[in-house]
């Protein structure tokens, strides 16, 4: 049963290529609830442990509650660089593969509004707090299956010639199986923020999300007839005689969102001493809508023929649809000693609640939402950070640990995501502040390219994360 | 379900976020009264210099103590504030989460506000009310807004530079009579007199420039304060 409803979800992903006809799956609903490493580099530099923190503009990610502890304006903005590693094993051959992207990940505005007593606080930016970059790169020997045979009803194998009209495939496995995954995007958010002190050193803030962003999955991949298995006296389809000694199979499909949406969140931040704090927030169901457009392409290579799709083939289909994400709660501490700081953050989140909102039809959403709550369950991501400076030269120095369990209903620890992360933070001028933070995330996933541990890519995952953040001031 | 949770988060929230129970934008206005006997309500900015009038034990006279404290509790248990002033750099040495013997310049950059770096201006404005006979409505040591009395003058020159130490002060007899303890020390000593804007002078000021609304030219106190100085 392990991993049932994960590839369950990756069997139907990779089987929604029958006539371009686009098929949502579980998957598409943790993958836009799942959470980011944020936008900031002080953050991050100490493990994302900032729910008590949270004194600058990444607030609106983490705490909104934080910009109560806002004094001096600010003007922020910073640049991210992440890089995935994946090292995939296949039939026993292992394959490397790497994807990367540079972003614009934070623009902002803060300002606190003078006070006789207290603190109010607006702000407005942009975060962006998700990145979708990916990589799988797989080859391998499969005897034992194809997902020729795997699909052999759709549309697209008959008019390559890989299948009758009945749907009926000599070929059953013992085909060299290789491809390549490349996924990108990201979420980001425009945010409205407002905080207030309400009480002596007790904070309460808010934020309002608008959100924008894009994902794109394209992948490649190919069966090969290597070791001969499929000669002249195999007609795939018996109808037609240029469908004898089978070469190749390569498929083509790419995955292309368009995502918008909002959400809101709020928190308190509650300074319990001048040496400690906590804080805790809750962010709301996301609701975001998808505009999707999926295009299949494939070609087949027999020995005296080659064949693409007929011209009248359907191989883009659109569709719009809503998903909402679940609550996270989170809470957090910190405390202050003499120049070193402790923070440590637990968040809950139940992704059982993810949830397909409208615009499939009945039975298509009715089936994912029954999916997620077999597939999916509740996790507490764990948050620690430290971060001392050296007051002399206004230097910082940071370190963190993440841990973001898998979200997969029986998942063994190996595939929780875990990171350790480091950084430095420099201040010019008592105005400008310089911080640069790197993560380094590892864990294993599995994946299928059809069925259900028929072709099974196990991936061992390594991620860098680089952010630097600049703040003025004033 | 999900709004029986959302609704009643979202309304704590916000009742809490707009009772403005703490934090105050802007401070209720204090009557002065002019050399001539009469009454104003004069504004209070941000920029003013709290412990000018303020200090741990004192009150302003028709105020309850619980509402004093209501008002004032950011500061009553802050002597550093009290002694130094607002912006001072040593209220930012051991006070708060980012104390600066420990985090050198982040402690300002955390903690120091912009707007203590905002020169206050010149006041050109202020709203009197004419209350022939009904005298200072507070006690006298919070109010040196009162013309006349050079000595008390509310300064309003809280931000920066840090002002000297406070070598005149006497925290504890704030509640004397009308010498008030409570005036800032450079006034005490004579120095700094420029910035004391009081608002005896600024009316006179605005007089003089034709700035004032004709209706308040017209009122028959007003008259008299022109060419005090």
């Amino acid at each position: 049963m392990k991993h049932t409803a994960l590839s369950l979800a990756l069997l139907l992903f990779f089987s929604y290529f029958a006539g371009a006809v686009s098929a949502q799956i579980p998957l598409d609903a943790f993958r836009l609830s799942d959470i980011g490493l944020g936008s900031s580099a002080r953050a991050l530099g100490m493990g994302n442990a900032y729910q008590s923190l949270s004194d600058d503009y990444s607030a609106a990610s983490f705490n909104p509650a934080g910009f109560g502890l806002l004094k001096r304006m600010e003007f922020a903005g910073g640049l991210n660089y992440s890089k995935q590693n994946n090292s995939t094993t296949f039939f026993g051959n292992t394959t490397d593969y790497s994807n990367s992207a540079t972003n614009l990940n934070q623009l902002s505005f803060a300002f606190p509004f003078p006070t006789i007593r207290g603190s109010l606080v607006f702000a407005v930016g942009y975060n962006r707090d998700r990145d979708f970059n990916g990589a799988v790169s797989f080859n391998g020997f499969n005897p034992n299956s194809s997902m020729i045979a795997n699909n052999a009803g759709d549309e697209i194998l008959y008019e390559l010639g890989l299948t009758d009209q009945n749907g009926n495939t000599p070929i059953r496995g013992n085909l060299n199986q290789d491809g390549t995954i490349l996924s990108k995007g990201g979420i980001g958010r425009w945010s409205f923020s407002g905080a207030i002190e309400v009480a002596r050193n007790i904070y309460l803030g808010a934020t309002l999300n608008i959100i924008s962003g894009s994902y794109n999955s394209s992948r490649d991949y190919y069966e090969t007839d290597t070791k001969n298995a499929y000669g002249f006296n195999v007609l795939t389809d018996p109808a037609d005689s240029t469908t004898a000694d089978f070469r190749e199979f390569y498929f083509n499909d790419v995955l292309d969102w368009d995502i918008s949406g909002w959400d809101a969140k709020i928190g308190f931040i509650y300074q319990v001493s001048p040496m400690a704090r906590i804080g805790a927030s809750i962010k709301f169901p996301t609701s975001y809508t998808i505009k999707e457009t999926y295009t299949v392409n494939g070609q087949s290579t027999f020995a005296n023929a080659t064949y693409l799709p007929f011209q009248d083939f359907q191989n883009v289909s659109t569709s719009e649809y809503d998903i909402s994400s679940p609550y996270q709660f989170s809470g957090g501490a910190s405390v202050n000693l003499k120049g070193l700081i402790l923070s440590g953050d637990v968040t809950y989140i139940d992704f059982t609640q993810m949830e397909f909102k409208s615009g499939l039809d009945a039975g298509t959403m009715s089936a994912n939402n029954k999916d997620i709550k077999t597939t999916y369950r509740g996790v507490v991501n764990y948050n620690l950070g430290a971060e001392y400076t050296i007051p002399e030269v206004n230097l910082r120095l940071r370190g963190g640990f993440i841990m973001n369990p898998s979200p997969y209903e029986g998942d063994p620890s190996e595939r929780n995501r875990k990171y350790v992360t480091g950084g430095v933070g420099f201040l010019a001028d008592e105005a400008f502040a310089f911080d640069l933070a790197y993560a380094y995330g590892w864990w294993k996933d599995i994946g299928e390219n059809y069925g259900n541990n028929e072709s099974r890519t196990y991936q061992d995952i390594r991620n860098h994360n680089l952010i630097l953040s600049v703040s003025y001031r004033f | 379900m999900r709004l029986r949770f959302y609704i009643p988060v979202v309304l704590t929230a916000a009742l809490s976020a707009f009772s403005g129970c703490y934090t105050v934008v802007e401070h209720p206005d204090v009557q002065a009264k002019d050399e001539n006997g009469y009454t104003y309500n004069s504004k209070v900015y941000f920029y003013d210099d709290c412990a000018s009038c303020h200090t741990s034990t004192d009150r302003p006279g028709n105020m309850t103590q619980s509402e004093h404290l209501s008002m004032f509790k950011a500061h009553e248990e802050d002597e550093v504030l009290l002694d130094e002033g607002y912006y001072s750099e040593e209220y930012y040495t051991g006070q708060y989460y980012y104390p600066t013997q420990y985090y050198g310049d982040y402690g300002f950059y955390y903690q120091k506000p912009w707007w203590s770096n905002i020169t206050p201006p010149e006041r050109t404005s202020r709203t009197r009310d004419r209350r022939d006979g009904q005298g200072i409505q507070y006690n006298g040591k919070s109010r040196d807004q009162e013309g006349g009395r050079s000595g008390e003058t509310r300064t309003g020159q809280l931000p920066s530079p840090p002002p000297p130490p406070p070598a005149g002060r006497n925290p504890g007899g704030s509640s004397g009579g009308s010498g008030g303890s409570t005036t800032p020390a450079n006034v005490q000593n004579g120095d700094n007199t420029n910035q004391n804007r009081n608002e005896t002078r600024s009316s006179s000021e605005n007089k003089n420039s034709n700035e004032q609304p004709k209706s308040r030219n017209n009122e028959g106190g007003r008259s008299s304060n022109s060419g005090r100085r």
